[in-house]
């Protein structure tokens, strides 16, 4: 049979951002909902009939109930056939989350919640041929991934298409350095005989192609870019597999916003420019960028620097900038252009110069222009 | 150095405009807003101020505005040339449109901004500020450094220290500005932080933190501290809440597990309890049949039995009935020969006694108040030998000469003593020679004659006792005494063992009894006793057979009647067999892994015990579960929050260390200045001052030379009012130009003054002149005055502007 399915997870609804300002804490907070949103009317648009959240749809099981009820009002637009929500690790179910409760208790025939190790037949509910293989978390942290249950079955089902769900670290694209998230290895994957594995957790997209064909394992990726250690743009795919189960994927760009966390060198004023240039752009008001700014410049330069951080957070989402790297281009001839030969300051600077203190002669130097400007 | 020209080709509002220089003194006068101060910020910009001058700078847009030529200018541009030790330096530049810059020298050009800033460095030996703080400082702007610091009066008395600090403050930067200003920055970092520990005061940790006056270190460290808290606190309680969860599934799962193999069993219990019942019905049916089976079979049997035991139980009974008999003669017998026993032992004891009696007969019976009487008469006898033997005399017969000696000793009869015999006598001695000498001698403290009396009369009275008693000595009467009363004692207690013997009766009877039992005949008793424990035996076997039976028979008798009743009971209950085992039939049947009813419904039992364990730990569980509290923020959202926290610690822990080391450096450096000689800046102004004083002031040592003042040519030493007694003016000069030359040592400097003159009077004016003069000797000066008069007091090269 052929099938569209919009595969995402990670949307992390009802995350706090507690580390950013209030200005923009409660619009980070609410892009999450409307990435949902847009993946639902994207769904939509390419009729999809199966919509996959491979885990993490929720931040955490402590969730408003306003919130849940607001999720479940979204993903109930859906058009197609059927909604099928993983609990993950950040959202796993125990059997006793008053979430899961609750989203079960509000939801149509059209949602599945997949809480439990067992083959779930959508033909008997949702006229669509497909046995679906969910490995959902049960807790926060598992060293074992929940694949053993599949593993165990002697064989699979009769459906037209097996499709394995699972949320976890993956070999290779997570960083689980401890394997303490639900690692799963590719070959562990490829093993079982399920024509499709619809994965989540890590916030990347995997395969890191734009379009994909014949590949069987996909990871999600976040819909929407959730700090400063998510540098893309947010992604979920557009899955396709024709009767003879060929399978086609195309990457979405999903994301409103955009966190960029980088370090940027000026030297001169064309590398201010550059700068500038960089992000002061259309996708501004996107950004949150949290800038690293290094360098050494000259004093005209350097007393430019407070007029560029004010056109930057007038223009951007957000910014945080940490200036502490960048410094006055102080040598012995700038302290000799700028200091009476003999006088204390002077000497001051040229012997910091001579210790090689870079910190030090920068602080010193900002201590002295204070003095000077009274 | 010297500048030979400036040409301000466009500058502010000067336009071409060429002014040479010469060596010494150049003197430029003009009316006031002529362009003395414009052509003097030209020279000053052609050499310092970059072409590339950006305008949105602070001094690019004083710059533009004030030198770009109003109102429509759009650039400005400047050239000059300076010698230095003879080579030439023509400076061009271009500011505004389209800028640019160039430096000739040794028939080189420079072009390139940053090798032209170089160039013109490395010839001018110092840099901008140097130059503009000295070289072209404005008079004013230097009498207000030094009024600052003539305000200190233990700076300003030493003049040595009044030139230190002219030095150090020549940008504008008050030593204790900035050394307060570090000490406060320091107190902002390191208030309440140990930094020889690198720990907080006190060692005061987040656990018991200081509340008040925390510096930025201390204040970032208890961040870190508390965020690292926080972390280890969310990872508890998330570890604690994940282990719970683990538990509380497996409980659950524990429980399901319980109540599915329950229910499975359960729906059994009934038919398992049912079947328990009718298997054991059947059982005792069972049981029943088998009991009418054995009743029916045994009962004639039985009966034959009763009669034959019957029997048998008599003849035993007759049989022991005879050994009793037996028995009995037996005994009589017995005793029979036991009493003629008895006869002869008292006969044998009566035989004793006769010997007893014989033997006492031969002794004079002795009474116990005559061996008294005889004790006391021996020791009455004792007692006055001893007495009159207490008194004893010695003596020997040395010579007799032939007469015959006796001699009487005590109790002792009267003897003949021989020449040389020795004599022992007690109490008395008695000497007679012959019939011629008789001599009596007696111990003077005893009564011989008395006591002699006394032993005499007890001697005669105890040998006539112990004659009457035919005994020779009183030991003899006492062993005789004791033996008469043994032998009587030994009679007494034979004839008490007689009498025990024969009891309450006499030797007669006993004898006329043994004579009635002689016809008595019966075999041992033993014997008999051995076939009667045997018959015995035999009889209660036989008679708890008889009861048993008689028992069993009567119970058969009172329960079934007869065998042919048996047989009916025995017919009905083969038929409830048959019935109950139809009924086990349609039971359910017991599961296989039970092996009896019982097993069952005790596996069930305690199926269900486990249960209810499980669902109360499942409720217990449960309240804990919903008792944990998880942390707002969770410890993965922790984790890069202290991190973050981390850095900024390390961050301001740096800044803090930089703000020591600069306060150290700082110090150092304060230190040597102090310490430094100064020696070569006072000569310079000595030399001026006392040109300017025409020789009535100059630097000299005061206070034992430890310090460096202004005295007068009387050796009096200025007093601290000096700056503002008048001559200001004229020892700001004085400074300056010892400044200039000693920074410039031996090189040709040059200096920019503007109206120096102008406040001072006539006298006054003269001596600065003077002064200029003389640094114009070997320097180039460049003076700007309105004043004609003042330019023709200094001559020189007067330029008019």
């Amino acid at each position: 049979m052929a099938l569209k399915i919009l595969h995402t997870s990670d949307v992390h609804i009802g995350m706090k951002f507690n580390g950013y300002p209030e200005f923009i804490r409660g619009e980070l907070v609410e892009a999450r909902f409307k990435a949902l949103a847009n993946l639902i009317q994207t769904a939509n648009e390419k009729e999809c009939r199966l919509f996959v959240i491979a885990g993490d749809l929720f931040d955490k099981t402590t969730i408003a109930k306003k919130d849940a009820e607001r999720v479940i009002n979204i993903l109930e637009d859906f058009a197609g056939d059927c909604v099928l929500v993983m609990p993950g690790n950040h959202d796993y179910d125990n059997g006793m989350i008053e979430l899961w409760d609750l989203f079960t208790r509000k939801l149509s025939d059209k949602i599945v919640v997949l809480n439990e190790n067992k083959v779930y037949q959508l033909a008997q509910t949702h006229d669509l041929d497909v046995a679906i293989y969910p490995a959902p978390c049960n807790k926060k942290i598992s060293k074992a991934n929940n694949l053993g249950w599949i593993n165990e079955l002697h064989e699979l089902p009769t459906a037209a298409l097996h499709i394995g769900i699972a949320h976890g670290a993956l070999e290779g694209l997570s960083p689980d350095l401890k394997q303490d998230y639900f690692y799963m290895q590719v070959s562990e994957l490829e093993h079982i005989p399920v024509d499709l594995w619809l994965l989540g957790h890590t916030h990347v997209p995997y395969p890191d192609l734009e379009l994909v064909k014949g590949h069987k394992i996909y990871n999600a990726g976040t819909p929407e870019p959730d700090g400063m250690d998510c540098s893309h743009v947010g992604h979920a795919w557009l899955i396709e597999i024709d009767e003879q189960k060929n399978v086609q994927a195309q990457r979405l760009a999903t994301g409103y916003y955009r966190f960029i966390d980088t370090e940027e060198i000026i030297t001169d004023w064309d590398s201010l420019d550059r700068l500038k240039q960089k992000y002061l752009n259309e996708t501004a008001t996107q950004t949150l960028l949290r800038l690293s700014i290094k360098g050494r410049v000259d004093r005209e330069l350097f007393n430019q620097k407070q007029a560029l951080y004010q056109e930057l957070e007038q223009s951007l989402a957000y910014v945080l900038i940490d200036d502490s790297g960048l410094g006055l281009k102080i040598t012995a001839d700038v302290i000799d252009q700028e200091f009476t030969a003999g006088s204390l300051p002077h000497q001051l600077f040229m012997e910091l110069i001579a210790q090689n203190d870079e910190e030090a002669l920068q602080v010193a130097y900002e201590l002295v222009r204070e003095v000077k400007a009274g | 150095m010297k500048i030979k020209y400036i040409k301000c080709k466009k500058f502010g509002g000067v336009s071409n405009k060429i002014i040479k220089f010469e060596d010494g003194l150049n003197v430029i006068v003009g009316a006031n807003e002529a362009g003395k101060s414009t052509v003097i910020d030209a020279m000053f910009a052609a050499l310092f101020r970059s072409h590339n001058l950006k305008r949105n700078t602070n001094i690019g847009r004083d710059f533009y505005e004030k030198y770009l030529p109003y109102p429509d200018g759009d650039s400005a541009v400047v050239e000059t040339c300076f010698n230095i030790n003879n080579l030439d330096f023509e400076i061009s530049k271009e500011w505004g449109i389209a800028p640019s810059g160039s430096v000739r020298f040794d028939g080189k050009m420079l072009k390139d901004e940053g090798t032209m800033t170089q160039k013109l460095q490395e010839a001018l030996g110092y840099g901008e500020n140097t130059f503009k703080n000295i070289v072209f400082a404005r008079q004013k702007d230097i009498r207000e450094a030094l009024e600052k610091i003539s305000k200190d009066e233990e700076t300003s008395a030493v003049i040595d220290n009044i030139l230190k600090r002219a030095v150090m403050v020549l940008d504008g930067i008050s030593v204790e500005k900035l050394k307060k200003l570090i000490d406060q920055k320091l107190l902002v970092y390191s208030a309440k932080w140990d930094l020889a520990n690198n720990r907080p005061e006190g060692n005061k940790g987040i656990n018991n933190p200081w509340k008040r006056g925390i510096g930025s270190v201390l204040a970032a460290y208890y961040q870190k501290e508390q965020l690292k808290q926080d972390m280890e606190s969310a990872q508890k309680v998330e570890t604690e809440f994940s282990l719970l969860s683990e538990k509380l599934k497996a409980v659950r799962a524990r429980k399901q597990q319980i109540k599915e193999q329950g229910s499975k069993y359960a729906q059994f219990e009934g038919d398992i309890i049912q079947r328990s019942i009718l298997e054991s019905q059947l059982l005792n049916l069972q049981k029943k049949a088998a009991v009418l089976r054995e009743v029916y079979k045994q009962f004639p049997i039985m009966q034959m039995e009763l009669s034959n035991k019957g029997n048998e139980l008599q003849k035993l009974e007759t049989k022991a009935q005879q050994l009793e008999d037996e028995l009995k003669s037996a005994d009589l017998i017995q005793k029979a020969q036991q009493t003629k026993q008895l006869l002869a032992k008292v006969d044998s004891i009566s035989q004793a006694i006769a010997g007893k009696i014989a033997e006492q007969n031969k002794l004079v019976e002795i009474k116990d108040e005559e061996i008294r009487r005889l004790d006391k008469l021996h020791e009455s006898m004792l007692s006055a030998k001893a007495k009159m033997e207490a008194g004893t005399l010695l003596g020997r017969l040395n010579k007799s000469q032939g007469y015959l000696v006796f001699v009487t000793r005590g109790l002792h009869e009267r003897e003949e003593l021989t020449e040389g015999a020795n004599l022992t006598a007690s109490g008395y001695l008695r000497v007679e020679i012959e019939d011629g000498f008789d001599l009596e001698v007696r111990a003077g403290e005893v009564a011989f004659a008395e006591l002699k009396r006394q032993y005499k009369e007890a001697e005669e009275e105890l040998t006539g006792i112990l004659s009457r008693l035919n005994v020779p000595d009183l030991a003899q009467a006492k062993v005789n005494h004791r033996l008469y009363k043994q032998l009587q004692s030994d009679i007494n207690s034979l004839q008490k063992q007689i009498e025990t013997l024969l009891g309450d009766k006499t030797v007669e009877q006993l004898k006329a009894s043994i004579q009635l039992e002689k016809n008595l005949s019966a075999r041992d008793v033993k014997e008999i006793n051995q076939d009667k424990q045997k018959i015995n035996s035999e009889l209660t076997n036989l008679k708890a057979e008889v009861i048993s039976l008689a028992k069993t028979f009567k119970e058969w008798t009172d329960k079934y009647e007869n065998p042919d009743k048996v047989i009916d009971l025995l017919t009905t209950t083969l038929i409830s067999i048959k019935e109950t085992e139809a009924k086990l039939q349609n039971l359910a049947a017991l599961p296989q892994e039970f092996r009896t009813t019982e097993e069952f419904l005790s596996h069930l039992k305690q199926l269900r015990a486990a249960y209810e364990q499980a669902a109360k730990e499942d409720i217990q569980l449960t309240q804990d579960y919903y008792a944990i509290k998880l942390p707002d923020v969770s410890f993965e959202e922790l984790a890069p929050l202290y991190k973050e926290a981390e850095l900024n610690f390390e961050k301001q822990l740096a800044h803090l260390h930089c703000l020591l080391q600069i306060k150290q450096t700082l110090n150092r450096k304060l230190k040597e200045l102090d310490q430094g000689s100064n020696e070569p800046l006072v000569e310079l102004f000595s030399k001026y001052l006392s040109i300017l004083t025409l020789g009535k002031y100059s630097v000299g040592k005061l206070r034992g030379n430890l310090e460096v003042g202004i005295i007068k040519e009387d050796n009096i030493a200025l007093p601290s009012t000096l700056f503002s007694a008048g001559t200001y003016d004229c020892v700001l000069l004085a400074l300056r130009f010892a400044l200039l030359e000693y920074l410039f040592k031996d090189k040709q400097g040059f200096v920019v003054l503007d109206d120096c003159l102008v406040n001072l009077d006539p006298d006054r004016k003269v001596r600065a002149v003077e002064l200029i003069k003389e640094y114009a000797r070997n320097n180039q000066v460049i003076f700007t005055t309105c004043d004609p008069a003042t330019a023709d007091l200094l001559s020189g090269n007067v330029i008019h502007i």
